[in-house]
C-alpha cells in the first residue's frame, strides 16, 4: 500500500471549538462584571441610579432650609425638582456652571434669588432650566446668565444634560439641537470601573446614603452643603485650602487646564447663534438679563494667556461685553480675577472665586431685588 | 483614544471580532481602516501627518528602486528631509520659535515613533535589506498598525512585511497570550506606575515645599514610575499585536540588572535604541570623513558618534532644554564609561556577586538622577533652572530625618498613608514575584501566568483584575511616551 494513503492529512483547525474556548473563558469574568455592577448600582455615589436623593435634598431647600452633609448628586435632577417644588417664581435666577454657585442671595441683596447652577453646565442646561420655569409659570423677572468659555465650546457638551426645553428651544428658532444621549450615559456607567471607585471611595469614608442630608440654617458648615437659595457651600477642609497647598497638590498643571476646559481656536457657530437668540428670547419676555463673567485664578489666566489653545476663551470677554454693551445688559465679574483686585488667594482652585470674593467683585449696582 | 477607556476596549472588541470572522484577504484592509480610525480619534491632524508620511515614503521607497547612482541618493534623502520636516514642524515649533507656536499646539499622536519607522525603512530599501512593499495597504497599515501607533515598538520592515504578508488564522492560545500580556501591562500601568506618579507628582510640582530625602525618593519613585508606564504600554502593545497574529519588537529586557551603560541602552527602550545604533550610530561611524577633514581623519571617532547619538536621542524624547541636557548626560556616561575601561581595561568577564550588585545599583543611581532631567523637562515651560534647583534642594534639609513628623507631613502631602503603602506594597510583591518567577522559568509574566494550573491562573488573572479596578488611576491617566 502506498505510503501516502497511510498519512492522514491534519485536520483543519477547528474554528468553532476555539470560539468555545474563547466564551468559556470570558464567561469567567462574568462574576467580576457583575461584582461591578451590584457595586455602582447599591452605592450609585452620583445618584444615577436612585431618583430619591435628590428629591430629598430639593424638598429642604425649597423649605426654606440649608441641605448640608451633601454626598455627590445629580444637579440637573436635583435643580428640575427644585423647579417643581419652589412655591413662588424666584425673583432672580441665575444659571450657569459651577462656578457661579457662589453667587448668593445675600451676594445680590435678594432674597428671592435662586442659582439654579450646575456642575459642568452648558448653554442647554441654561435654555432647558429657563425653558421649564417658564412652563411652570415661575418665570424670574431677572436672569443671571454665565458667560463664559463653557457656552461656545461643542467639545465641552455635557452628557449629563437635560435638553427637553432646549431642543424645544432649537426646532423653535430653526437652530441645529447639539445632542447627547443622557440615558446612554447613565446604563454605560453601570459596568464604568470609574464609576465603581467612586462608589468604593464612598464606602471607605463613610459616605454612603444611610446619612441622608441634613437640614440645618448655619451658613456654612464642614459638610458640602447647598443653602436655601441653591448656592452652593464647599466642605470646610476644601474651603481651608491655602494657595500654596492647591500648588502643591498639583492642580495649575497644563494637564488640568486641558481636563477641566478643552483647548479650541473656534467657537461653535452654533451654540453662539443660540446664546444670542436665548437672551433676545428671555428679553422679548421681560426677563432682565445680566451676564456674569466668572473670574479665573491668576495663576491660571497667564497660563492660558500664554497658550495658543486658550487664548479665545479669554478673548470671549470682548465679545460678552461688546454684547451686553449692545442689547443694554449690564455685566458683572472678569476672567482678568487682577481687573477686579483679587489673588490666588481669593480662589478654591483653579477656576472657582471664594464666597467672600464673590461678594467682594459684585457691583453695587447689580444689588437688591429686581423691579417688579 | 485613551487605551484605557470603554470606547477602546469596544473598538478592540469589533474590530477583533471583524478580522477573524472576515475572509482572510480582508485582513489586512481591515486592520488599516480600524489603524486610520484610531489615528482619527486622536485628532485630524494625526490622521493627516500620518497618511503623508505614508504616501511620501511608499513613493520615496519604489523610487528608490527604479533609480540609481545620484538620483538614487537624491531620493533617499528627499525622503528623509520632508520626512524630518514634518517632525520638526510639529513638535519642535515651540522650541524653534522660542515661544508657544499654533503649530506647536496641534497634535500628531505618534510622529515620533512612526517617522522613525519611515526613515528606517527608506534606509533598508535603499541598502537593498528589503524590497520596496509594492502593495499600498501592506505598507500603509505597516506605518500606521494601531498598536505601535501611539508610543511603538519602533518596527523594522525586515520583520513586520512578512507577517503582514502571510495568512493569519484564530490562534487561541496566542489571543490569549496577548490577553494576558495586556491584562499584566495594564496591571503594571494603571496600578503600579499611576500610583508611583499620585506621589512623585506632588514633589516634582513644587520641590521647595519638600526636604532633600524626600527629593530623593521622589527621583527613585519617578525611575519606577517611568519603567513600570513605558513597560507596561509596551506588554499592551505586544499582548495587542499577538491578538492579531502579528508578534511586535520587544522593548524591555530587565534593564535594572544592567551592570554597565552600553548593557542598560541593549535593555532599556530597545527598539529605539537599536534604530539609532543602526540608523544612526553605524552611519557615522563608518562615514568616511576624508574628504571633510582634507584626508587628516578617515573616520570620526566613536566617542563623538555616541555623543551626537545621544544627544539626538535627547531631542527626540522632547522639545525642552531639560531633554537636550539629559541627552548630553547620557552622552557622558557611556562616553565616559568607555574611557574609564580604556584606562582601567575592560572588566572581568565573572566578578564577584558583591561587585556585579554595586555596579547594578551604580548604574540605577546614576541614571535616577539623570531623570531629574527627564521629569522635568515634560513640563512645556521647562527651564534649565528648574532642573538644578531641584538638584540643590535634593542636598538640603536632610535634618527632617531627624524631625519625624515633618516627615510624615511630607510623605501624606504626597500620598503616602497606610492605605497606599498597603496596596502598593501588595503590587509590588506581586510584581516581583510574578516576574522573577518568569525569570526562573525563561519565559516572560504573561507566558508563566499562561502556563499555570487552571485554578491557579484564574485566582491570578481576578487578583490582578480586582487591583486594576480598586486601585488603577482609569479614566485620569495618559501614558508619559504619548507626547513623544
Amino acid at each position: 500500500m502506498p505510503q501516502a494513503v497511510l498519512e492522514r492529512p491534519a485536520a483543519p483547525p477547528r474554528q468553532g471549538g476555539a470560539l468555545l474556548r474563547l466564551v468559556r473563558g470570558a464567561a469567567l469574568f462574568l462574576p467580576l462584571a457583575v461584582l461591578v455592577a451590584a457595586v455602582n448600582v447599591t452605592v450609585d455615589p452620583a445618584s444615577l441610579f436612585h431618583r430619591d436623593y435628590e428629591y430629598s435634598v430639593a424638598r429642604i431647600v425649597t423649605g426654606g432650609q440649608n441641605a448640608a452633609n451633601l454626598k455627590n448628586m445629580d444637579d440637573r435632577t436635583f435643580q428640575r425638582d427644585c423647579a417643581a417644588l419652589l412655591p413662588a417664581a424666584p425673583g432672580t435666577l441665575v444659571l450657569g456652571a459651577s462656578r457661579c454657585l457662589q453667587v448668593t442671595a445675600r451676594t445680590v441683596g435678594d432674597d428671592t434669588l435662586f442659582n439654579a447652577g450646575v456642575t459642568n453646565g452648558d448653554l442647554r442646561d441654561m435654555v432647558s432650566l429657563y425653558m421649564l420655569y417658564r412652563q411652570l409659570d415661575k418665570q424670574p423677572r431677572r436672569v443671571i446668565l454665565m458667560a463664559d468659555y463653557c457656552l461656545f465650546n461643542p467639545a465641552k457638551l455635557d452628557g449629563r444634560a437635560y435638553t427637553e426645553g432646549y431642543a424645544e428651544f432649537a426646532r423653535r428658532t430653526g437652530t441645529e439641537e447639539l445632542k447627547t444621549a443622557r440615558s446612554v450615559e447613565k446604563w454605560r456607567q453601570l459596568f464604568a470601573p470609574t464609576y465603581f471607585q467612586s462608589a468604593l471611595a464612598y464606602l471607605e469614608v463613610g459616605a454612603n446614603r444611610a446619612d441622608g442630608p441634613q437640614p440645618t440654617t448655619d451658613y456654612e458648615t464642614d459638610t458640602d452643603m447647598r443653602r436655601s437659595d441653591g448656592s452652593y457651600s464647599y466642605n470646610a477642609a476644601f474651603r481651608a485650602q491655602t494657595a500654596a497647598q492647591r500648588m502643591a497638590s498639583g492642580w495649575t498643571t497644563a494637564w488640568d487646564i486641558a481636563y477641566n476646559m478643552g483647548a479650541y481656536a473656534q467657537d461653535s457657530p452654533v451654540l453662539r447663534a443660540q446664546f444670542e437668540l436665548f437672551v433676545a428670547e428671555m428679553q422679548a419676555d421681560g426677563t432682565e438679563v445680566v451676564l456674569l463673567l466668572p473670574p479665573i485664578n491668576p495663576y491660571m489666566y497667564d497660563l492660558m494667556a500664554a497658550d495658543p489653545g486658550y487664548v479665545r476663551q479669554l478673548q470671549l470677554e470682548d465679545y460678552f461685553r461688546a454684547f451686553a454693551a449692545e442689547h443694554g445688559i449690564p455685566v458683572a465679574g472678569s476672567y482678568d480675577a487682577r481687573a477686579l483686585g483679587l489673588s490666588e488667594d481669593d480662589f478654591y482652585d483653579a477656576l472657582h472665586c471664594s464666597l467672600e470674593a464673590t461678594a467682594r467683585y459684585w457691583p453695587d449696582a447689580l444689588k437688591g431685588a429686581p423691579a417688579p | 483614544m485613551s487605551l484605557i477607556s470603554g470606547g477602546f476596549f469596544a473598538f478592540l472588541a469589533l474590530t477583533c471580532a471583524a478580522y477573524y470572522l472576515l475572509p482572510p484577504r480582508w485582513q489586512d484592509p481591515l486592520l488599516l481602516a480600524a489603524s486610520l480610525g484610531f489615528a482619527a480619534a486622536a485628532g485630524p491632524w494625526t490622521l493627516g501627518v500620518l497618511c503623508a508620511e505614508a504616501v511620501v515614503t511608499y513613493a520615496a521607497a519604489l523610487l528608490l528602486e527604479r533609480l540609481r547612482g545620484r538620483a538614487r541618493t537624491a531620493a533617499l534623502w528627499g525622503g528623509i528631509a520632508l520626512l524630518l520636516a514634518a517632525l520638526l514642524a510639529f513638535k519642535y515649533a515651540d522650541l524653534l520659535a522660542g515661544h508657544a507656536t499654533a503649530l506647536g499646539r496641534l497634535q500628531a499622536l505618534g510622529i515620533s515613533f512612526y517617522t522613525l519607522m519611515a526613515i528606517g525603512y527608506l534606509a533598508d530599501v535603499h541598502a537593498g535589506a528589503v524590497s520596496a512593499e509594492r502593495s499600498p495597504v501592506r505598507f500603509a497599515l505597516f506605518l500606521s498598525f494601531f498598536p505601535h501607533l501611539s508610543s511603538g515598538p519602533i518596527g523594522r520592515a525586515g520583520e513586520l512585511l512578512p507577517q503582514l504578508s502571510a495568512p493569519r488564522a484564530f490562534d487561541y492560545d496566542r489571543f490569549a497570550r496577548g490577553l494576558t500580556r495586556m491584562l499584566w501591562g495594564y496591571f503594571k500601568k494603571t496600578v503600579i506606575a499611576d500610583g508611583l506618579a499620585l506621589a512623585a507628582d506632588p514633589v516634582f510640582n513644587d520641590p521647595a515645599s519638600f526636604s532633600g530625602p524626600v527629593l530623593v525618593l521622589a527621583v527613585g519613585l519617578f525611575t519606577c514610575q517611568l519603567y513600570m508606564d513605558f513597560s507596561g504600554y509596551s506588554d499592551i502593545a505586544c499582548g495587542l499585536g499577538e491578538m492579531f497574529g502579528i508578534t511586535l519588537r520587544e522593548n524591555f529586557a530587565r534593564p535594572f540588572s544592567a551592570v554597565n551603560f552600553s548593557g542598560f541602552w541593549s535593555r532599556w527602550h530597545i527598539s529605539l535604541s537599536s534604530w539609532f545604533q543602526d540608523y544612526l550610530f553605524l552611519p557615522l561611524a563608518w562615514a568616511d570623513t576624508s574628504r571633510l577633514s582634507a584626508g587628516r581623519l578617515r573616520r570620526l571617532p566613536p566617542e563623538l558618534c555616541v555623543a551626537v547619538v545621544f544627544m539626538v536621542s535627547g531631542l527626540w524624547h522632547g522639545n525642552t532644554w531639560p531633554y537636550l541636557a539629559w541627552g548630553i548626560v547620557q552622552a557622558a556616561y557611556r562616553v565616559g564609561e568607555e574611557l574609564l575601561h580604556r584606562r582601567f581595561g575592560k572588566p572581568k568577564k565573572h566578578p564577584a556577586a558583591g561587585l556585579v550588585l554595586a555596579k547594578r545599583l551604580g548604574v540605577l543611581a546614576l541614571w535616577s538622577l539623570s531623570l531629574v532631567l527627564f521629569r522635568i523637562g515634560q513640563q512645556p515651560a521647562a527651564a534649565a533652572a528648574d532642573c538644578l534647583f531641584y538638584y540643590r534642594h535634593m542636598l538640603a534639609g536632610w535634618g527632617a530625618l531627624l524631625r519625624p513628623a515633618l516627615l510624615v507631613g511630607q510623605l501624606r502631602a504626597m500620598s503616602i498613608g497606610k492605605k497606599y503603602l498597603l496596596y502598593m506594597g501588595a503590587s509590588a510583591l506581586l510584581y516581583n514575584g510574578v516576574e522573577h518567577a518568569a525569570a526562573g522559568a525563561g519565559t516572560d509574566a504573561a507566558g508563566w501566568l499562561r502556563a499555570r494550573r487552571p485554578g491557579a491562573r484564574v485566582a491570578l488573572y481576578y487578583l490582578l483584575a480586582l487591583l486594576i479596578l480598586c486601585f488603577g488611576r482609569l479614566g485620569a491617566s495618559s501614558f508619559i511616551y504619548f507626547q513623544y
